[in-house]
């Protein structure tokens, strides 16, 4: 993102001016896109989850007293609204497991060069430990780990003791070590 | 602290957890921070595996991706047809009979009547034969609402005890 946009790197508005819809829309669309992804597994769940996302980012966009920090609030928000949809119920995991055949094409795809690079067996090994990890491991791993957040930030946001966040990242990061290692990587 | 840290030790410290006195040992030691410089290259891979690779696509198995819609349509017909045989529980409603069953008995109790009441071979005298043929035939032709069941009445018994009338005739009789 460039000085002049009106944001930093991070999506945050200069000092001049407050950043315009679009320009958050820009600046966080891919973030969010990933994040919720590695949230809930199901691209299309999470691509309706972005969207409501910037729905409720336009809302508060016009509201009289907006966020400060665009893209904490934003993040927050990905994160609850993911949270919502896990605990939606059992419609959610019968879609998930209802996938339809012409995807399954898909499962032949062949690994991109970074996969490569990291060891195609690495590489599934990694996903399928994030993809066992408890739910709430999972997001404190993303936030702390991938987001770089601060214990206290993941702690407000997920509204746990900051000894459960360390605790839920300790034990996150036991098991991913433990697959990554365990290939032999 | 002089013993090397385990690795959940190490693990412990990257969360932000940990003793006062590991944190110490992990700035003193050199092979611990050794190893504690390859579990951060670990988790660096990781998270970038995270971040920047797509997710493999989850292997379902045909079968069972199959079964799951099939094994819900099956749920779904049990339980649609335990609705209705709990709801459609009266007993069925008999079909009506045949134009040729109905025509079956007028025409044997006109035999009945002829083989017992002729006395010469030829036809019976007209009443008989006559009554015989109202009490046969009253249930198809007057049996309908509201004519019979204003008169006679619709059933089987008043027909039985007509027919039996017709026995007693004394002019038959005698």
């Amino acid at each position: 993102m460039s000085a002049g946009d009106g944001l930093t790197g991070d999506g945050r508005a200069d000092a001049e001016r407050p950043p315009t819809y679009e320009e958050l829309f820009e600046a966080h669309r891919r973030r969010l896109g990933r994040l919720c992804r590695l949230l809930l597994a199901d691209p299309q769940e999470s691509q309706e989850v972005v969207q409501e996302v910037f729905l409720k980012l336009h809302q508060a966009y016009a509201s009289p007293e907006p966020p400060s920090d665009w893209s904490a609030w934003l993040t927050r928000v990905a994160v609850n609204a993911c949270h919502d949809r896990r605990r939606a119920g059992w419609w959610m995991r019968f879609r998930r497991y209802g996938e339809r055949l012409d995807e399954a094409t898909l499962l032949a795809r062949e690994a991109s060069p970074e996969e490569r690079a990291i060891g195609e067996e690495t590489w599934r090994r990694v996903w399928a430990a994030f993809r066992r990890l408890p739910d709430r491991q999972r997001e404190v791993f993303v936030l702390r780990q991938l987001e770089g957040w601060s214990t206290q930030a993941v702690a407000e946001a997920l509204g746990l003791r900051t000894g459960s966040v360390k605790s839920h990242l300790f034990r996150a990061i036991r098991r991913l070590r433990a697959a990554a290692v365990g290939s032999g990587s | 602290m002089s013993r090397c840290l385990s690795d959940t030790a190490l693990e412990r410290i990257h969360a932000g957890g940990g003793r006062e006195a590991q944190r110490a040992h992990l700035e003193m030691c050199a092979v611990c921070a050794e190893r504690y410089r390859r579990l951060v290259a670990e988790l660096d891979t990781i998270s970038y595996v995270l971040r920047e690779t797509d997710e493999p696509r989850a292997r379902v198995p045909v079968l069972r991706r199959s079964l799951v819609p099939i094994a819900t349509a099956a749920t779904a017909v049990v339980a649609v047809v335990a609705l209705w045989s709990s709801l459609a529980g009266r007993p069925p409603v008999a079909p009506p009979p045949e134009p040729s069953q109905r025509d079956e008995t007028p025409a044997y109790l006109r035999d009945v009547s002829y083989t017992m009441f002729s006395v010469s071979g030829q036809a019976p005298s007209s009443p008989s034969e006559v009554l015989v043929a109202d009490v046969s035939t009253a249930g198809e032709a007057g049996c309908e609402w509201p004519e019979w069941a204003a008169t006679n009445g619709c059933d089987e018994d008043a027909r039985v005890d007509r027919l039996l009338d017709l026995f007693r005739r004394p002019d038959i009789d005698g």
